[in-house]
């Protein structure tokens, strides 16, 4: 019994030892610091490089457009790549920086002609735009892959070099073998611990920052928009005449006696109707879609928005919901209807990906200047093919969906200043982790104050 | 008081059926395919109701709706509309339309406004 209180006891320590090992060995400490510094700064630099994109199309477009909020944000990309550069050690990122600063120069000295000139662009003008800012997109998104990659190898280095943490596994494992039960639930504890910070890590890993592809999708979202406004427009009037004709038909029919001989022709009718109904359900989606208006921003917290999102949510009983909600959120400044229209759409997403049952975990949480709230689901996931689609306006897995509820959702989340992304969850339960972020109130009024 | 209706429309299947349709229901139904011909049948004789489309080619319902109430200011007007959020609505409301139809509609509701409209009149 002694030897067993003496094993368990050793396990505890040594499973500090571990973990104070795992976390505190010199490079890989550094490595996970700059990551997570170098994340948000990355982020920032990605959304610089999205406004800048946004701008200089409204300078193309629109000869009198001063430009002014494109030479700020062009300032702000410079300052954002150079607090990067400082950091970077790593030859080839510095490589990469020193391409995006040169694309940079090539772009202000394009964006510098531009400007003093009152004629429209004309197309080869656009299309020598269009280059620089894709190239631009394009290193800036490399930038992203190298660094990530610097970081695994930087890991993967340290585990393997460090003496300490190898000879610890080994003690601990050969004390498994000899102490059992105990000890090995002890020792299962710690490789959980160390499953839940790789989880950790994996959800940073989620690609929620990808400004540039936002950008292209939101110009879709806007033609998308026009043309499916115009769409159901033009549709109501046949489906009017279709339901005027079945009116006509049900009454004409009934009081010859012809449905009551035969009752076909009534259900008939019936589907008639309905379908009219429905393709007029359909019909409102779009053109609500087709007019999501600027968010009405108000300063508020997001926990309450969320709640009251589920309120509304017709709860499916096999499915377990449970919500994390952390102490202290910081406030933010959103449009609480629109918000709530995302997060219920999330919701029910999670809901319809697990017909059988399942669990829906709901978190929100502080993360820097931002409010980070996440779902997450067990149901059958999203596969690699359409992880990248899932946001693409009229994309859809389902046999009855229109494909605009995360188009709508992501565009309310941009018009926030906010991000979307969406991501496989690594956990043995499988499913996917919908994650969104938003800009806190004091983010928000920093911003305007700039 | 006059059971006399006009429908102004210029989608053809819309306009035929909902004449139809109000014609079985007992009313007595004069039909315009745009604005133009509205008018001059407004000019011409008294209607319980005027159901008048908003977008038509030649003149479009708004413009009509104001020839309309300046020639007789007491015409009850109800617009029927396929595009409620482009703006048109709020002018049409603001120009003295009584309320408003989006395509497509419950012939129900139509019939119901219609009933409510002639005996308000009936009763002023």
């Amino acid at each position: 019994m002694a030897l067993f209180i003496a094993v368990g006891v050793l396990a505890l320590v040594t499973q500090a030892a571990v973990l104070r090992v795992y976390f505190t060995s010199g490079n890989v400490t550094r490595s996970v610091e700059n990551r997570s510094l170098s994340t948000t700064g990355l982020a920032k630099v990605q959304r610089e490089a999205l406004l800048l994109n946004v701008e200089a199309g409204k300078v193309l477009r629109d000869p009198n457009y001063s430009g002014d909020v494109l030479a700020f944000h062009r300032a702000m990309l410079g300052d954002e790549l150079r607090l990067q550069g400082a950091r970077f050690t790593d030859p080839e990122l510095k490589a990469r920086l020193d391409e995006i600063a040169l694309t940079l120069v090539r772009y202000d000295a394009m964006m510098a002609g531009r400007l003093n000139t009152s004629a429209p662009a004309d197309a080869i003008e656009t299309e020598g735009f269009d280059a620089v800012l894709t190239d631009l997109r394009q290193q800036i998104i490399m930038l992203y892959d190298d660094e990530e990659q610097s970081f695994y190898w930087a890991l993967s280095q340290n585990l393997r070099s460090n003496q300490k943490l190898h000879i610890i596994l080994m003690v601990l494992s050969g004390l498994v073998i000899l102490g059992g039960g105990l000890l090995g639930a002890s020792l299962r504890r710690t490789v959980w611990a160390l499953r839940d910070e790789m989880k950790q890590r994996d959800k940073v890993e989620c690609d929620l920052a990808d400004a540039n592809e936002q950008l292209v999708r939101s110009e879709r979202l806007v033609a998308i928009g026009k043309w499916s406004g115009g769409v159901a427009h033009d549709l109501r009037n046949p489906l009017g005449a279709i339901k005027n004709s079945a009116y006509l038909l049900k009454r004409k029919l009934s009081s010859d006696g012809a449905v009551e001989a035969n009752p076909k022709l009534g259900q008939y009718l019936e589907i008639i109707e309905q379908q009219v109904n429905r393709s007029t359900s359909i019909i409102s989606d779009l053109l609500t879609f087709s007019g999501v208006a600027a968010p009405a921003l108000e300063e508020l917290q997001v926990d309450k928005v969320l709640e009251d999102s589920l309120e509304t949510m017709v709860k499916n009983d096999h499915i377990v919901l449970r919500s994390k909600i952390a102490p202290n959120l910081h406030s933010i400044r959103a449009d609480a209807e629109q918000l709530q229209r995302v997060f219920l759409n999330l919701a029910n997403n999670a809901q319809e990906a697990m017909p059988e049952g399942g669990r829906l975990d709901i978190s929100i949480a502080n993360a820097d200047d931002q409010v980070v709230i996440a779902f997450s689901d067990t149901g059958q996931g999203i596969s690699d093919e359409n992880i990248g689609k899932i946001f693409d306006p009229l994309f859809t897995t389902k046999t009855k969906g229109t494909g605009l509820g995360l188009a709508v959702c992501q565009e309310i989340i941009m018009r926030h200043g906010g991000t979307i992304g969406a991501c496989r969850n690594r956990g043995p339960s499988g499913g996917s982790v919908f994650e969104v972020r938003l800009p806190d109130a004091a983010g928000t009024h920093r911003d305007a104050e700039d | 008081m006059t059971r006399k209706v006009m429908i102004v429309d210029d989608n053809t299947a819309l306009r035929q059926t909902l004449q139809d349709i109000l014609i079985y229901e007992g009313y007595e139904v004069d039909a315009a395919a745009d604005g133009h011909q509205a008018v001059d049948m407004a000019a011409n004789e008294s209607y319980g109701l005027i159901f008048m489309d908003i977008r038509m080619p030649g003149m479009d319902g708004i413009e009509a709706l104001g020839k309309i109430k300046a020639i007789r200011p007491d015409s009850v007007v109800v617009m029927i509309t396929g595009s409620p959020t482009d703006g048109s609505l709020e002018v049409a409301l603001a120009n003295g339309a009584k309320t408003a139809l989006i395509k497509p509609f419950a012939v129900e509701l139509m019939i119901e406004i219609l009933e409510e409209v002639l005996s308000e009149t009936a009763s002023a």
